[in-house]
């Protein structure tokens, strides 16, 4: 045997002990796709994080970083420790879901006069804005809500902010929106945007949130 | 007799319409959907309709290659995948009155969940149920997708 020789034949030696090691991994069989019983905790669209909590079996697992995860399993059994999903796996399993978010609501304020369903002048340009983000999203869910100040007695003030609130509803049909989609209530001076004591003349609590959904 | 049909339901979808312009006994809306989308309520079933309103109980099922993306009144968005059950359970939003509830289960398939007022307001209040486990939301934004069982 010359020295080429012997080479080849270690050389084919040590290749037949490393097939001999694994042999499967020559032929693999067609594995299933791995079962995808995941939850992933996302940044939101504001850049914030929350938490959540898996549980299951007794056993409750806490997500409070981006893009972690947990696995879960049978009914039976409790969900896995959280593990870090890479963003294109997030993309690959859920990126369509994601495009379809709808929109987030969008919400406007409108300021009245003192003791008056009028509107300031700066409120009234925003008008068209509520009319265009109705047609935008075709809202079916447009949330008008009247508020007051703390002048006065509660029960009138509820009133009166069912009064402004309705005498936006007007001003928005009179622009075309149907009224069906409008859904007109009162806070009085329950929910007060700028916190004052009772009987207080404050004019950024004499308002109508426009919700547009 | 087909037209007529069809001209009857309208009749009695704008009645409802107008209806709930006096109530807002409804928790949301369909924004968006793609494909067969299905909605039972109470024994009966109605396919997706654009800006239909959502109710309490409300089970909507999509089929394959088909979507649907909802919101509800506290602003909580959720855009639903294919071959996916989802049951909005309890729904409760009434600030004034300090009632908050959002309770959800997810039978199988895949859904994106931003959280809304009620999770800000009362986070305890908010929950997805699924055969597997339960998801305690403390906002903001999840995914999950589960395997057919």
């Amino acid at each position: 045997m010359n020295r080429q020789t012997r080479q080849t034949a270690f050389l084919l030696a040590i290749f037949l002990a490393s097939c001999a090691k694994r042999p499967v991994a020559q032929l693999p069989p067609a594995a299933p796709p791995p079962k995808q019983n995941l939850v992933v905790l996302l940044r939101d669209e504001t850049g914030k994080t929350g938490r959540i909590e898996v549980s299951n079996a007794g056993t409750s697992v806490e997500l409070n970083q981006e893009n972690f995860a947990v696995r879960l399993g049978s009914p039976t059994s409790a969900p896995s420790q959280p593990f870090l999903m890479d963003q294109a796996e997030i993309q690959r399993i859920w990126g369509a879901e994601l495009a379809s978010l709808p929109a987030a609501e969008l919400s406007f304020s409108l300021y009245f006069e003192l003791n008056s369903v009028n509107l300031v002048a700066e409120s009234l340009a925003i008008l068209p804005q509520i009319v265009k983000a109705i047609a935008d999203r075709k809202s079916t869910d447009v949330s008008v809500i009247g508020h007051t100040d703390t002048t006065g007695d509660s029960a009138v003030n509820f009133t009166f902010g069912l009064n402004r609130a309705a005498a936006i509803r007007a001003r928005l049909e009179a622009s075309g929106i149907d009224r069906s989609i409008l859904f007109v209530s009162s806070h009085g001076d329950k929910d007060l945007l700028v916190p004052t004591p009772p009987n207080t003349n404050e004019a950024r609590n004499r308002r109508v949130e426009v919700i547009v959904r | 007799m087909f037209v007529r049909q069809i001209a009857n339901i309208c009749v009695a979808l704008f009645c409802s319409l107008a209806l709930q312009a006096q109530q807002t006994d409804f928790a949301g809306s369909l924004k968006t959907f793609e494909g067969v989308v299905t909605i039972y309520r109470g024994g009966a079933s109605v396919p997706a309709l654009l800006g239909l309103h959502l109710k309490e109980k409300d089970r909507i099922v999509s089929a394959a290659q088909s979507r649907v993306s909802l919101i509800l009144r506290d602003g909580t968005r959720i855009s639903i995948g294919p071959n996916t059950e989802f049951i909005l359970d309890q729904f409760a939003y009434q600030p004034q009155e300090g009632a908050f509830a959002l309770v959800m289960q997810l039978m199988r398939g895949a859904l994106v969940y931003v959280s809304g007022k009620i999770a800000s307001f009362a986070p305890s209040a908010v929950k997805l149920e699924t055969p597997s486990g339960s998801i305690g939301l403390r906002g903001t934004e999840f995914a999950i997708t589960l395997e057919p069982q």
